[in-house]
């Protein structure tokens, strides 16, 4: 190896002319020609391919409009299309309107059930436990989440345990937290956030961990202290993945809710569905669903909004 | 102000040094075995001097660049670094591609690094960032997501990131590899006129032996596994300089000169991953 280390220090230049260096540094340029078409003396198989801008490029913004307005109506006309199809089948005997009552009659049962003030009373008891057992759960494994994922100590120490929990099935210990709390509200409420807390926690745990390398080494080149690590470079980068989780949890609280109180026995829009059932009270049945099925959507969005937010440098296509 | 004074013109590039490696290595291990990545190594850099280092590709240079700017310990051995004003941020680093924080705004990330080191005032934060926005032609992209910009934008945010915090040692990780030939030039242009108003020390790492003779004062080649230094030439080019060095003779000559020692370190390089490719 020694014997290599020749001309240190050595400018190694002498003025003898290698033109050919200077040479390859003039650029012959060429303005770029458009395709001129093949001549008239073409016969046979040829033909002239032009390529020219299309609708999309000749007025962007207005193919834009055009395309937002397609995309919203579209997603209006499904649902609409999909009520009247049903509206159709039950009236005309295609669907049997005891199991599948014609929505115009859901309407009027809908009416009532508003009209009498039990529905909104529904909605907003069943709605705070969700809003409560969701924020609980989330809080806690956005906390912890971040945590461990950023610890591989913690990782190593808690992630076995935290799937073997995640394994059990959640509705599986609402008898435990009902012996724990009697039929009160707290268990219904505590089951939502324990399936709110493991959907968060592994994907933020994921999350966090893999934020790539090259951006934690910016923050380190600073003295990044751990606090501002996690502040500027590790939770911002898990934000995706974090987003979808939130999601994922804001349907699952519903979903939870439902079940629970079907359980628990507390009134709710879950157990109103299931004490219908037992009534073979039908169009009320549906009611139920569906007032469940237009807030889950609505609750999803919303968090779907707020995510938004937080991701707003994310290319969207 | 002292940061003022301590900018001033210090090209005593023959003096002492000002970052000095001594017997230095590097190993990496991983599930089986230990590789040695750099070193034994020894190395002095000079105060205000702006030192090129050029090798094949894994030869260690990202790692020597990642042992000055302490983003690694070293294995063994020892780096001294000379840090005038304890206040002041002594290294600050331009990474390759893909550092620039997608979630953060231009602004955003230029004012990054200030942020998390320093606790100056806001007004002065705003003012500094603002200088280097417009150095660096970002000034109407300000506002602007990374994701939106163009690959040279980029670049121009991540080196005003770390002019931000006015770092006595500069340190740059191939930051134009990732560039067409066009864009690399000029923002090698744009670079030397930003150093020549400070002519802060700065350690250059890339593949590229004209953009190494270009920039550089001293170019050090590299050899392969396990990374060493194995020549350390002088660019005899005035200051400042300007696009025409390049079409001349002599920048042909000390190119093809470091190419000639770089090109057998490429080959052991090339010959080393087959015989390793092949052995298994």
């Amino acid at each position: 190896m020694a014997e290599e280390t020749r001309a240190v220090d050595q400018p190694a230049v002498a003025a003898a002319g290698t033109g050919a260096h200077a040479a390859s540094s003039g650029i012959a340029a060429s303005p770029p020609t458009a395709g001129a078409p093949l001549g008239p003396g073409d016969h046979g198989g040829s033909r002239i391919v032009t390529r020219r801008p299309g609708q999309q490029e000749s007025d962007p913004r207005r193919y834009r409009n055009r395309r937002r307005r397609i995309e919203v109506g579209l997603g209006i006309a499904v649902p609409v299309l999909l009520f009247v199809s049903w509206q159709w089948a039950s009236k005309t005997g295609a669907l049997d309107p005891h199991f599948f009552p014609a929505p115009t009659d859901l309407w009027s049962t809908a009416v009532t059930s508003f009209h009498s003030g039990i529905m909104g009373h529904l909605i907003v008891t069943s709605f705070r436990r969700v809003l409560e057992g969701f924020f609980m759960g989330v809080a806690a494994a956005l906390v912890l989440g971040v945590a461990i994922g950023a610890s591989h100590i913690a990782r190593a120490a808690l992630q076995p345990v935290i799937y073997a929990l995640w394994a059990i099935p959640k509705l599986a210990i609402l008898p435990l937290l009902l012996l724990f709390f009697g039929l009160s509200e707290f268990p219904i409420i505590l089951l939502i956030a324990i399936e709110c807390f493991f959907l968060v926690l592994i994907p933020t745990i994921a999350a966090v961990s893999t934020v790539s390398e090259s951006y934690r080494e910016v923050a380190t080149s600073f003295n990044a202290t751990r606090r501002q690590m996690l502040r500027y470079v590790l939770i911002p980068g898990a934000m995706p993945l974090i987003v979808v989780a939130l999601r994922l949890a804001a349907g699952a609280s519903v979903l939870v809710m439902v079940a629970a109180e079907y359980i628990d026995g507390k009134p709710g829009l879950g157990f109103y569905i299931f004490n219908s059932w037992q009534l073979a009270e039908s169009k009320q049945m549906y009611v139920g669903i569906i007032v469940v099925s237009v807030l889950g959507t609505v609750w999803t969005l919303v968090i779907q909004a707020v995510g938004r937010y937080f991701t707003r440098w994310q290319r969207e296509t | 102000m002292d940061t003022l004074m301590l900018n001033g013109h210090m090209t005593d590039v023959t003096g002492r040094s000002r970052i000095n490696f001594e017997a230095v290595e590097r190993i990496f291990v991983d599930r089986q075995r230990e590789v040695k990545a750099l070193g034994p190594l020894d190395l002095a850099i000079g105060d205000g001097e702006f030192l090129c280092v050029v090798g094949p590709s894994g030869c260690g240079k990202s790692t020597l660049l990642r042992l000055v700017g302490g983003l690694l310990p070293p294995s063994a051995g020892r780096i001294d670094i000379v840090q005038r004003d304890p206040n002041r941020h002594l290294v600050a680093m331009v990474f390759q591609d893909h550092s620039v924080f997608p979630w953060r705004t231009v602004t955003q990330n230029v004012r990054m690094g200030l942020d998390i080191a320093t606790d100056l005032p806001k007004a002065e934060k705003e003012s500094r960032v603002a200088h280097w926005l417009d150095r660096l032609g970002l000034t109407d992209v300000a506002g602007a997501y990374p994701a939106t910009l163009s690959g040279g934008m980029r670049q121009r945010v991540s080196i005003a990131r770390a002019l931000a915090v006015d770092p006595e040692i500069l340190l740059m990780d191939e930051p134009f590899a990732s560039l067409d030939a066009q864009l690399r030039t000029l923002l090698q242009d744009e670079l030397l006129r930003l150093w020549e108003e400070d002519r802060r020390t700065v350690v250059f790492i890339t593949h590229s032996i004209d953009e190494a003779v270009v920039l550089g004062d001293r170019v050090v080649v590299m050899g392969a596994r396990p990374g060493t230094i194995k020549a350390s030439f002088d660019v005899p080019f005035d200051r400042p300089r300007d696009l025409s060095l390049r079409g001349s003779p002599e920048f042909g000559e000390v190119v093809q000169n470091i190419w000639g020692l770089l090109r057998q370190e490429v080959i052991t390089e090339l010959e080393e991953s087959r015989a390793q490719a092949g052995g298994h």
